[in-house]
């Protein structure tokens, strides 16, 4: 029977040292928090550059993928970890996000909502994105987290993201598109995160047959505190990772933004569907381009050149270099 | 029951496997490990990679690296102890090269095994091919 753990509030750093810590304990469990006070998490291998330093706001880095994103206590986090010896049918990551985000979207499923997995690992209510998630191997465990949005603002969301105010300005109104919270969904309903964690509990209970037990804090507090360090040291926070040819910024599954990091249009930001191949919106771009722009849309409407090749590059078209061309 | 044919994942004969999934192949002293196709298909289109420096000491049975995709970090284990004597950086530069060739310009390192008969511990490509049966028989 796997522990379900229900911790309600917690400070900032145990809220990500504590899904860290059970695999080395070689412990499964369920666990349920938010954290007490607001923080960014970095992605596992994402670039120390992307996080806006002047912020202010606590930073750790991740052991799981993804990018950064803002957390705080009106998002109740979810945190499975599990041993896949156990679960010897679960051995590819997408599987591994439908078992572990299965009793997340009941739940939801529960209140009316028509929640649906986006692969690889959001869960979207009307095509937009309440849940966001990660995963990867901790140790020898298999670990998912992730979270609901109780409430969000995009406006502190992108205080804490590296880049020029015109890229900040395109993520609040891409998000305001593309992300949807509880109180956004049911305005009458007082949310509150207890309320939403004893909904997340029940779920976990009826599809996985969790055991709702006491954390043991006295016994596991030592380990939660030497990762939680070890999630913080300079070293590993500031570590240089992934880094596309633009500057790109996530907003839901399938939906990015970008913006060169050419100066001929570094104010140039497009939202990119990496799905349907194309580019939803332009922001400060002077001439008016049919959207949504498709490659085969760009030869007929930009005049060769720089503009061109920069929309291709954002589209993931491959283009030749007119050096070698 | 079966619902991917065995055929869907190529492995090579030239080389052994272990049970991460990944390829061990020798080049005289040289032992060259990489992801195999099984792995790549697995993870979908690979993001970032993450692999140790030359002079780094492997421990068999621990992480020597990393790579993500869809936001998912899997682990790369270590399959002998060694010591690293090249890592590419090609791959690092273009993740992609995992999905796309992964078991050519997709290796990961080329390192020096402490113990030179260490072979006998993987799985050779017949044993490697009935160990993917059993998972999709799952």
């Amino acid at each position: 029977m796997i522990p379900l753990y229900r911790l309600g509030g917690v400070d900032w750093l145990t809220s990500q040292a504590l899904y860290h810590t059970l695999p080395v304990m070689h412990e499964e469990g369920v666990i349920l928090c938010w954290p007490l006070n607001p923080y960014v998490s970095l992605g596992c291998h994402q670039d120390w550059e992307e996080f806006d330093t002047t912020s202010y706001v606590p930073v750790v880095r991740r052991h799981v993928g993804g990018t950064l994103v803002y957390l705080d206590s009106h998002q109740v986090f979810f945190q499975v970890i599990l041993d896949p010896s156990r679960h010897s049918e679960l051995h590819t990551p997408a599987k591994w996000y439908r078992y572990a985000l299965y009793p997340v979207i009941q739940a939801l499923a529960q209140l009316g909502l028509d929640a649906e997995f986006k692969e690889p690992a959001d869960i979207l209510v009307n095509g937009r994105k309440i849940s966001g998630n990660a995963g990867g191997q901790i140790e020898d465990s298999v670990v998912v987290v992730g979270n609901i949005l109780l409430r969000f603002s995009p406006e502190i969301m992108v205080k804490v993201r590296a880049g020029s105010t015109m890229l900040k300005t395109a993520f609040a109104e891409a998000m305001s598109r593309h992300l949807v919270t509880l109180e956004e969904l049911s305005p009458d309903r007082a949310w509150t995160a207890p309320d939403v964690m004893d909904i997340l509990a029940e779920s976990f209970q009826r599809h996985w047959s969790t055991q709702s037990i006491e954390f043991p804090w006295n016994k596991w507090r030592p380990a939660l505190e030497t990762v939680g360090q070890d999630l913080i040291r300079p070293d590993w926070i500031k570590a240089p990772g992934h880094r596309p040819p633009y500057h790109q910024v996530k907003v839901r599954e399938g939906i990015y933004l970008r913006q060169p990091r050419q100066n001929d249009f570094s104010n140039l930001v497009a939202e990119v569907n990496t799905e349907k191949h194309c580019l939803n919106a332009l922001w400060g771009l002077s001439a008016s381009l049919p959207l949504p722009l498709f490659p085969s849309d760009v030869d007929r409407h930009v005049p060769n050149g720089i503009l061109r090749r920069i929309l291709y590059q954002l589209l993931d078209v491959p283009v030749p270099d007119p050096l070698y061309s | 029951m079966a619902t991917e044919p065995l055929s869907r994942w190529k492995v090579l004969s030239d080389r052994y496997y272990d049970n991460h999934h990944q390829w061990i192949h020798y080049e005289g002293t040289l032992v060259t490990v990489g992801i195999s196709d099984y792995t790549q298909d697995s993870a979908g289109d690979i993001l970032y990679v993450s692999l140790p420096e030359p002079g780094a000491i492997l421990e068999k049975g621990q992480p020597f690296g990393s790579i993500e995709s869809g936001k998912w970090v899997g682990q790369l284990y270590a399959p002998f102890n060694g010591v690293v004597i090249a890592a590419n950086d090609t791959v690092k530069e273009s993740p992609q090269l995992l999905n796309q060739d992964p078991y050519g310009r997709g290796w990961l390192i080329k390192a020096k095994v402490d113990n030179p008969t260490a072979e006998s511990q993987w799985m050779s490509n017949q044993d490697y091919r009935e160990f993917l049966a059993t998972m999709i028989d799952l």
